[in-house]
């Protein structure tokens, strides 16, 4: 991980995304001060978060890893929660708690795998701090409760004063969701745009070797693909206008994009 | 409703389309609440801070009205209103672009007129 800088607002719901072991768990660990860093600053308002009890009250994380003992209740974790945090938002996890069909009076052990990361969701979306960060909350989910927590979080994120920083691999789920992205390749931050953005200026531009070689700059050009007589390439950060009408655009979705830009062709 | 991530239209603009066509075919009739953001958030998965912008354009344009507490509402004159605008873009762009392709194709404007009247006959 080298010369990453980023800020995280209020408000938002954030994609984090890279390819395996790209270091977007490095990054969140980093951030919340499971790991440290040899060079650099983790700060909140400007104050470093390093034994800094304030500003770590304002994160959260949930990973894979369960730092929970086994023989705890779901509710107690939620207890522990409250008692850490300050406030809890109890009527929010027993809600969602009863649409995935989980009773909380049971030991964490007692749990399937993808309950039990239901069980550490519901605990992050009822914590009551300002960035709740989720590294891959999906591993090992259903579909169908995979969408009761899209629902739980964009009930809960996207306006209003808590913000949600989320790692996944299933970018077209979330692609309508999240309103930033983050791409981390080979440990450096190589994205750093609203989704907006990054929409209206990515694409893949079909046409003729020559004309391409002669109207898109290289520079913008994220892979490349012959086709017969023909080439497409994807670029990004790119003005439509400026397209000559012998050329072909298409819009990209995100998935498109994130697969372009992290298996970058040769010209 | 449907959202494409991928058309090149951004989303809070396709919110605002979406919810425009539903004025114009009377989904949601004047006077009448729309959906909230929460709503159409949860059911299309989408970022709440978008389809609040895309509400926000229509505000802006004057088809619907924020009541304070209460909701969005479709403003009375609106289904016209949308039905205008569309006119204008239809005979700007879409007959536009049917004589374009028409002359590229060498088609005359005799065969054009024949081909049209032929669709209304059919």
């Amino acid at each position: 991980m080298k010369s990453i800088n980023l800020t995280f607002e209020t408000g938002h719901i954030y994609g984090l995304l890279g390819r395996n072991g790209a270091g977007k768990s490095t990054l969140l660990n980093l951030i919340n001060n499971r790991m440290f860093v040899s060079d650099g600053t983790i700060a909140l308002d400007g104050h470093p978060i390093k034994n800094n009890e304030q500003a770590l009250n304002q994160l959260f994380m949930t990973s894979e890893d369960t730092l929970y003992p086994g023989d705890m209740r779901v509710k107690k974790m939620w207890r522990t929660t409250q008692d850490f945090y300050g406030t809890f938002d109890w009527s929010f996890a027993k809600r969602l708690a009863r649409n995935f069909n989980l009773d909380p009076n049971f030991k964490l052990k007692k749990l399937s795998t993808g309950n039990r990361s239901i069980a550490k969701l519901i605990t992050a979306l009822g914590a009551p701090t300002k960035f709740i960060f989720l590294d891959e909350p999906t591993l090992g989910m259903d579909a169908t409760n995979r969408d009761i927590f899209y629902q739980a979080l964009l009930e809960k994120f996207g306006s209003g004063d808590q913000s949600l920083i989320l790692s996944t691999h299933l970018i077209q789920e979330v692609e309508k969701m999240i309103d930033h992205i983050f791409v981390i390749d080979h440990g450096q931050l190589i994205e750093d745009q609203s989704v907006e953005a990054v929409q209206s200026h990515a694409f893949a531009i079909s046409g003729s070797e020559t004309l391409i070689k002669e109207h898109i700059a290289s520079s913008k050009i994220m892979s490349v693909e012959p086709f017969g007589k023909q080439y497409k390439v994807y670029v990004r950060n790119y003005n439509l206008a400026d397209l000559p009408d012998s050329l072909h655009a298409e819009s990209l979705d995100l998935q498109a994009y994130f697969v372009k830009l992290t298996n970058r062709g040769t010209f | 409703m449907q959202f494409n991530f991928d058309s090149g239209v951004p989303l809070f603009q396709q919110v605002n389309d979406q919810i425009e066509e539903g004025i114009l075919d009377g989904t949601f009739p004047e006077l009448t609440q729309i959906p909230s953001t929460t709503e159409i958030s949860q059911a299309f998965k989408i970022n709440p801070a978008t389809v609040l912008k895309g509400v926000n354009l229509l505000v802006a344009n004057g088809l619907v009205e924020k009541r304070r507490g209460i909701g969005v509402f479709v403003k009375q004159g609106a289904q016209e209103q949308v039905r205008t605008a569309r006119k204008a873009k239809f005979l700007e762009e879409a007959v536009t672009q049917i004589v374009q392709q028409a002359q590229e194709l060498n088609i005359s404007k005799t065969q054009l007129i024949k081909l049209i009247e032929s669709r209304y006959q059919a």
